[in-house]
């Protein structure tokens, strides 16, 4: 596994934290300024729009006024023609002469035409500036079909009221296009025709101000004035391609319709991918509309610049967030680094490990502060350790020389008669068991100080002690045990006990003198019977009350007998379960045929017990201390 | 090992309950201290609930009895089961406590 540092991967969380705020500022600002922008656009396309309308209106309402004044006075002029008066002093034909002054008048006006239909022709008259600069004027007669003429004259029947023509080719001047508004003039008080009166205006002016204006770079504004006739574009193919789109597609199809009806409005959306885009429209009084088209890439290409600045800005912001965070993790973590290496140290053992400087106060001193209190009570406890072990150890040696002079003051040079064994729970113990054979008598002794341990094997030392003593006098038993007891009894002022068994047997005759201070029945396996727990009177254990009245009895043994005697560390051996090994696992023990067997010493059978005895308790640790002895008289 | 001691009528009435081991002695004689330093105490001791006594408990029952002849004042054990009993016959102590 890839080693990372801590420094690293808590820079790269706060970069990654900061990544998605700073993606989601520059989202949400992109969004709000296009929006912000695009509507600031549409306002001033709009603003733009309705001063351009009201541009163009102005010179295309003053040729209805001068084309409506020229017709009124024609009608006048034709009723003095009908009267007969045909020309004026100068010969000039008066309608020549109007058409004439019309155009001279007029600066906007280059053309002027009355024509009056008859049944021979139409009579054209006529007045127009010539590419030269000169005025032409005069009449003339079209009798030719389909002609110029004969159009209009049909257009104003069916219209009935002025119109405009869109542009179209100067008929004077095929590179120069104008505008033509024809005013058809009727007889008063009838529907006849008597004439059209047409005024031609040069859109040059109209075109160079819809080229001109561009309020973006790739923006286009048009007039169009019929499905032909586009202002803004010349090539008549693009026209063609434009007319086929809008009778293709829906949503232009949609905006053609509003543009016909004449309503003044704005479509936001416009065309797909790159060339999306807004138009702004609004009619001219006469039906033309105006239109802006401005792509949506151009209004906000400045707004798009500002976000990829912002983008890098913030792109190089994460860079050095990046590096600044490391470095200041890394500066403010080395403590933790270093306390590690510390915490290594003293693992190994070196407690006076040095701990990191730490100017800080903050977490970190905390830190430091608990990790050496940490070091200082580690190094303290060992110390105390270290002193408790020692006298431990003291002590258990102590206690061992204890036991090796404990287990000294027991006889280990046994008779072939007789085997004993003394087993304490702990490393000294309070029981105790003593014989001497003197001149064929064997005295015999087991006790048992209440209580184990060190106070235990104190009494159990004055005992043996006293028993020593008194058996040395050669006394009867009962007074025997009555010295023995006033001995212990004596220096016992913490109310311990001994229970004590003893015993004295003369081996010619067999007879047993005994007494028993508060100890455990012994057990008299006889050669030829079953073996029985030897019943005495309860005398009380020594070591209590001075000059208790001990009484000793007697009982014959057949040679071939067995004693065992015991403490209650066997027969109340306990198992896990609390349960006991108990008298009847004893007497079972004892008349088993193997321990019965002749050739069994009396070694096999005490440790024949005791073995029984470990097996039953299974492991549960020994809480009283085992002796048991065997006698064969 | 349950000890309850109630106090009623000038009489101490104690009542074990388990086994009295190696284990809680230690124990069992900080309950009954109270118990030697009164004044001709009359105690009563409920031993029917206990099952086995260890020779250390045997022990505090002998300081017991000596504190009370030496308060001037009396003690009884009663209702023993037979093995407890045993124990205090085999150590002679039925000669110097008063067992019912």
């Amino acid at each position: 596994m890839k080693k990372r540092s801590f420094s690293r991967r808590l820079s790269w969380r706060i970069i990654g934290i900061a990544s998605v705020i700073i993606v989601t500022m520059l989202v949400i600002v992109a969004i709000v300024s296009h929006q912000l922008i695009a509507d600031e656009a549409t306002r001033a396309t709009q603003h733009i729009l309705h001063g351009t309308i009201s541009d163009i209106e102005k010179p295309l309402s003053e040729v209805e006024v001068v084309t409506k004044t020229v017709a009124a006075h024609t009608l006048s002029m034709m009723s003095i023609d009908r009267n007969g008066e045909t020309a004026n002093a100068a010969g000039v034909d008066p309608m020549e002469q109007l058409v004439k002054y019309t155009v001279e008048g007029d600066s906007l006006v280059c053309g002027s035409y009355v024509i009056v239909p008859s049944c021979i022709g139409n009579l054209i008259y006529y007045g127009c500036e010539l590419p030269s600069g000169d005025i032409a004027a005069g009449s003339m007669l079209d009798d030719a079909m389909n002609s110029p003429a004969d159009w209009l004259v049909t257009t104003a029947k069916e219209k009935k009221d002025a119109f405009w023509i869109p542009p179209h080719k100067s008929l004077v001047d095929s590179n120069k296009m104008v505008a033509s508004y024809c005013t058809p003039v009727y007889l008063p008080g009838t529907e006849q025709l008597a004439c059209i009166v047409v005024s031609d205006l040069g859109v040059d002016w109209m075109e160079q101000k819809v080229e001109e204006l561009r309020p973006y770079k790739n923006s286009l504004t048009t007039i169009s004035c019929s499905d032909d006739c586009i202002v803004g574009i010349k090539d008549t193919a693009i026209i063609a391609q434009i007319r086929k789109s809008f009778a293709e597609d829906k949503e232009l199809a949609a905006l053609g319709e509003d543009m016909k009806l004449g309503k003044d409005s704005i479509r936001r959306r416009i065309g797909k991918g790159r060339t999306l885009s807004f138009v702004v429209y609004g009619p001219l009084h006469n039906g033309w509309m105006v239109s802006i088209v401005c792509q949506y890439r151009d209004v906000l290409r400045r707004s798009a610049q500002m976000n990829f600045n912002l983008m890098l800005i913030g792109l190089i912001g994460l860079v050095v967030l990046f590096f600044v965070c490391r470095r200041t993790i890394r500066r403010l973590s080395r403590p933790i680094t270093e306390l590690s290496e510390s915490a290594l140290k003293i693992a190994k053992g070196n407690f006076n490990a040095e701990l990191p400087e730490i100017k800080s106060q903050d977490e970190m001193l905390h830190l430091r502060d608990s990790f050496m209190y940490m070091q200082n009570s580690i190094a303290d406890y060992i110390e105390e350790l270290k002193v408790t072990t020692r006298a431990n150890e003291r002590m258990e040696s102590e206690l061992n020389v204890a036991r090796n002079i404990q287990m000294g003051m027991l006889h280990t040079d046994f008779p072939p008669q007789l085997y004993a064994l003394l087993r304490p729970a702990k490393e000294v113990g309070g029981d105790l068991y003593d014989f001497v054979l003197k001149d064929d008598h064997l005295y015999l002794a087991i006790g048992d100080v209440s209580g184990k341990g060190v106070p235990a094997s104190l009494m159990m030392a004055i005992t043996r002690a006293s028993l020593r003593f008194v058996a040395g006098l050669g006394l009867p038993m009962d007074q025997t045990m009555n010295r023995i007891n006033n001995c212990v009894t004596d220096t016992n002022s913490n109310n311990m006990f001994v229970t004590l068994f003893s015993a004295r047997i003369d081996l010619k005759t067999g007879r047993m003198e005994y007494c028993n201070a508060g100890h455990n029945p012994i057990i008299i396996v006889p050669p030829d019977g079953e073996p029985y727990f030897l019943k005495a009177k309860a005398n009380l254990a020594v070591g209590l009350f001075s000059d208790f009245p001990y009484e000793a009895e007697s009982i014959d043994l057949k040679p071939g007998t067995r004693i065992v005697a015991y403490t209650d560390g066997v027969n109340e051996a306990e198992k896990a379960d609390k349960s006991m090994y108990g008298n009847d696992r004893l007497l079972a023990y004892v008349s088993s045929p193997k321990v019965r067997a002749s050739a069994t010493t009396e070694r096999e059978v005490v440790e024949g017990l005791l073995e029984s005895v470990t097996a039953f308790t299974d492991g549960n640790p020994q809480n009283d201390d085992i002796t048991i002895m065997s006698v064969k008289i | 090992m349950d000890v309850k001691i109630t106090n009623q009528d000038n009489k101490t009435l104690v009542v074990l309950d388990g086994r009295l081991d190696t284990t809680n002695a230690d124990r069992f004689q900080q309950d009954v201290n109270p118990l030697m330093q009164m004044e001709h105490p009359d105690i009563d001791i409920d031993c029917s609930g206990m099952s086995y006594t260890s020779s250390q408990g045997l022990r505090i029952f002998l300081m017991l009895q000596k504190s009370v002849l030496a308060h001037g004042g009396k003690m009884v054990m009663r209702n023993m089961n037979p093995q407890v009993k045993e124990v205090f016959d085999i150590t002679g102590f039925s000669n110097i406590i008063t067992i019912l």
